[in-house]
């Protein structure tokens, strides 16, 4: 997996990436399974992170973090070390990520995956999609699938309502001072 | 490489002093709201640029009131082929059967989209420091620089160069709290207050290339709040219901409650709908400034979930603290 698709695919994680680096990484992650593993382990960090964000034990998180590592094969921990300060934007606090991952990396390999029911139990599979892709949210629903990875309809539904967005706003441009037709006139338009 | 980022400039701010336009000297509230005038009410005829962070975009836009109408022309120079045709209230796209903006539509709720409630600049104030910074030139013409800077950062903040005899709009940016520009529209040449031809303001007709034609309706709604139980129990001080409807998607036929929110400058929206049935990401999505967050609610009891998208030009921050605040409330209140 190239440099790029990897600064692509942390920039998904933080939040950072355009509708353009969203496309051209999901075309990659059709075609490289090598893509999809680092896509769906950084998501398996990402969501021991953001759960820890709120408040609960940091030993229990690490238990749950590993468990869902070894549930999902434990590769590319190498990447997640190298790629951490990225994670930052994730977790609720930076230094809890930091903490997080660094005691992780370290002592998670000893730890056994006793989580694992726990988590296969919080993960269900939804037709079409990745085992590991889909997962019930801690704070959803409980019968509600949310995917850890957006889908092509997720993204299409994400840029539909931008330009919803914009539309109603150039039609009252008193709002924002005016120039929202330019998005509408822009919107995607390569 | 995505962002272009301010290099540190030695600016000698003139913090609330006023600097004289055509009419006299005028304070910076003055000067955004003939901004806002010039816009709606003034001839114009120009070629622009748009940078979302991304991508660059030449447009030209040609802006005139016939008859007390308010028309206008907005042509995308490079890429697809894209006018919008404005008269009135009643807007025009138009574009190649294959625009992929057409396939989006089938997914969005379609109009009419009401009108917005709108603030004052005064109430403006009372979360940006509006600033002027001096002079200088765009578009060959000489500019007022405003910096609009935000007192939280729940918000962006703008630098904007106003025409000195016009008050026109000739260069924006969008500026997020690290200073870096997220969105730029630029005049490099424009006309202002010349007659312009009507022939120049219809949408011209193109041989041997298909057109659709999509058009939006607004009316005035005088209650901005009809019912919905969907309410945000978050917002970023200064931003009020400016718009609030509910739209059924045209393929699906799904409703969408949709909650416009502005604090006079920047805008965000809310739209909740049903969780699809093949479920959905929990995903932050951004183009430019503008950034999509989504989240899953409970809805009412014994219902199926409901899936949050927030929209808006504001931090992602401030758009997931908007998403997870939203909650049902059976009472409506």
């Amino acid at each position: 997996m190239s440099t790029q698709f990897k600064e692509m695919l942390s920039a998904v994680m933080d939040g950072e990436a355009t509708e353009f680096e969203m496309r051209r990484l999901f075309d990659e992650a059709q075609r490289s399974p090598d893509l999809r593993g680092v896509w769906s382990r950084y998501h398996l960090i990402g969501a021991a992170l953001r759960r820890e964000g709120r408040g609960g034990d940091q030993q229990a998180a690490l238990d749950r973090l590993w468990a869902r590592i070894d549930a999902g094969g434990g590769a590319e921990r190498d990447v997640v070390r190298t790629r951490r300060y990225r994670f930052a934007a994730l977790a609720a606090s930076a230094a809890v990520a930091v903490v997080v991952l660094g005691i992780a990396v370290d002592a998670g390999r000893h730890r056994a995956s006793r989580h694992g029911a726990e988590i296969a139990a919080a993960t269900t599979q939804a037709p079409g999609e990745a085992a590991d892709s889909v997962r019930v949210l801690d704070d959803a629903p409980s019968a509600t699938l949310v995917r850890d990875v957006p889908s092509e309809s997720d993204v299409a539904r994400a840029r539909a309502y931008m330009l919803h967005h914009a539309r109603h706003l150039a039609l009252n441009p008193r709002v924002t001072g005016g120039v929202q037709y330019v998005k509408v006139a822009a919107f995607e338009s390569r | 490489m995505r962002r272009w980022r301010f290099a540190p400039l030695a600016i000698v701010l003139l913090h609330g002093a006023a600097i004289s336009g055509q009419d006299g000297p005028r304070s910076p509230a003055d000067w955004l709201d003939s901004m806002n005038h010039a816009f709606v009410e003034r001839n114009y005829d120009g070629v622009f640029s748009y940078f979302d962070g991304d991508d660059l975009s030449a447009l030209r836009v040609i802006h005139a009131v016939v008859d007390g109408v308010q028309r206008e022309r907005l042509i995308h120079l490079n890429g697809t082929l894209r006018e919008i045709v404005r008269t009135g209230n009643e807007v025009v796209c138009v574009v190649r059967p294959d625009d992929a903006i057409l396939k989006l539509e089938e997914s969005i709720p379609s109009g009419p989209f009401f009108q917005a409630f709108t603030r004052t600049f005064d109430d403006v104030s009372d979360n940006y420091r509006m600033t002027l910074e001096g002079e200088g030139r765009v578009a060959d013409r000489d500019a007022v620089i405003m910096s609009v800077t935000p007192k939280d950062d729940d918000r962006y903040g703008y630098r904007l160069w106003l025409d000195r005899d016009k008050s026109l709009l000739l260069r924006s940016e969008l500026i997020d709290g690290k200073g870096t520009r997220l969105e730029i529209f630029q005049f490099a040449s424009v006309a202002i207050d010349q007659p312009i031809d009507p022939s120049l303001l219809a949408a011209r007709a193109q041989s041997g290339v298909g057109m659709s034609r999509v058009a939006l309706q607004v009316a005035r709604r005088d209650d901005p709040s009809p019912p919905t139980a969907w309410r945000v129990a978050w917002l970023p001080d200064g931003f009020a219901v400016a718009a609030r409807d509910v739209y059924r998607t045209p393929a699906s036929d799904n409703s969408v409650n949709t909650l416009m929110y502005s604090d006079g400058l920047a805008a965000f929206s809310v739209f909740v709908e049903e969780m699809p049935k093949n479920g959905a990401a929990r995903m932050v999505s951004r183009q430019g400034a503008t950034v999509a967050v989504t989240r899953v609610a409970h809805g009412p009891a014994g219902s199926t979930p409901y899936l949050i998208t927030v929209v808006g030009e504001v931090p992602v921050a401030t758009a997931q603290k908007v998403a997870e605040s939203v909650r049902y409330n059976a009472s409506g209140q």
